[in-house]
C-alpha cells in the first residue's frame, strides 16, 4: 500500500502573519488548539473546508499551504508510447 | 485537556472505582447474606450504575463550559475520534454480550449469569473500551506545545 502524507507550512505561514499563536489561529478558523497542533504535527490531515478557511486566513492558495506527497505513486495510466 | 479527554479520563477513573465497589459489594454479600438474596444485591450494583450515569452526565456539563466566549472546545477532529471511539466501544459491547451469551446458553453453557450482570458487565466493557479508545487517540497525555 502506497504511503501518502500531506506536508503543510502553518507554523511557518503564523509566524510569517505577525507571529499569530496556536490558539489565535484556532479561534479565527473554528477549530481547538489541539487540532492546530496536530495538524502543524502532520498527525491530523483537515476536512477541505478547514483548510480553505486556513489558507483564506492567511490569504494564500491552499496548495501554497497544504501539499501532498505520494511517496510510492502509482505508474501512470497513459503510456509515453501511446 | 479537551472537554472530551476530561471525560473519557473521569469515566475511566469512575469505571475503575464501580470495578472496586462492586468487588467489595459482592464479596460483603457472599460473606454476611451468601446468595440467597442475589436479586436484591444486584439491584444495589444497578444503583452504581445509575450513579455512574449521573456523575458523568453532570460532569460533562461542567466542562462544557468555556473559559472564553467564543472559544471552540468541540471540533472536527473531536467529532472523529468519538465516532471511532464510539464504534469500537459498540463493538466491545455486543462482543462482550455474545461471548457472555455463548457461555449461559445450552448445550455449551455451564455458568448461571442473570440478566443485569450480563448487560451490566457488556456496558462495562463497552464504556471502558469506548473512554480508553479516546485516550488513545489523543494520545495518553496532552503533549501540545505552547506557541
Amino acid at each position: 500500500m502506497a504511503k501518502n502524507e500531506i506536508k503543510n507550512q502553518v507554523r511557518r505561514l503564523r509566524f510569517e502573519n505577525g507571529e499569530i499563536t496556536q490558539q489565535q489561529l484556532a479561534d479565527k478558523v473554528g477549530v481547538t488548539r489541539q487540532t492546530i497542533i496536530a495538524i502543524e504535527a502532520g498527525k491530523y490531515a483537515p476536512s477541505l473546508p478547514l483548510a480553505f478557511r486556513i489558507a483564506q486566513t492567511f490569504g494564500v492558495p491552499i496548495e501554497g499551504i497544504f501539499q501532498y506527497q505520494d511517496e510510492d505513486p502509482q505508474p501512470s495510466a497513459t503510456s509515453p508510447d501511446a | 485537556m479537551n472537554r472530551l479527554q476530561k471525560m473519557a479520563r473521569f469515566n475511566l477513573i469512575a469505571l475503575v472505582l464501580i470495578l472496586i465497589l462492586s468487588a467489595i459489594f459482592i464479596l460483603w454479600v457472599v460473606a454476611n447474606d451468601g446468595t440467597s438474596h442475589i436479586m436484591v444485591n444486584l439491584a444495589g450494583l444497578g444503583d452504581l450504575w445509575l450513579l455512574f450515569i449521573l456523575f458523568s452526565m453532570l460532569s460533562s456539563e461542567v466542562w462544557a463550559k468555556k473559559k472564553r466566549p467564543n472559544e471552540v472546545s468541540f471540533d472536527e477532529r473531536d467529532l472523529l475520534i468519538q465516532t471511532k471511539a464510539l464504534q469500537i466501544g459498540t463493538l466491545a459491547f455486543l462482543g462482550t454480550l455474545l461471548y457472555m451469551r455463548w457461555l449461559i446458553i445450552p448445550p455449551y453453557g455451564s455458568v448461571l449469569i442473570f440478566l443485569p450482570v450480563l448487560l451490566g458487565t457488556s456496558a462495562f466493557i463497552g464504556a471502558f473500551t469506548y473512554s480508553t479508545a479516546i485516550l488513545v487517540q489523543y494520545g495518553w497525555r496532552d503533549k501540545g506545545e505552547k506557541s
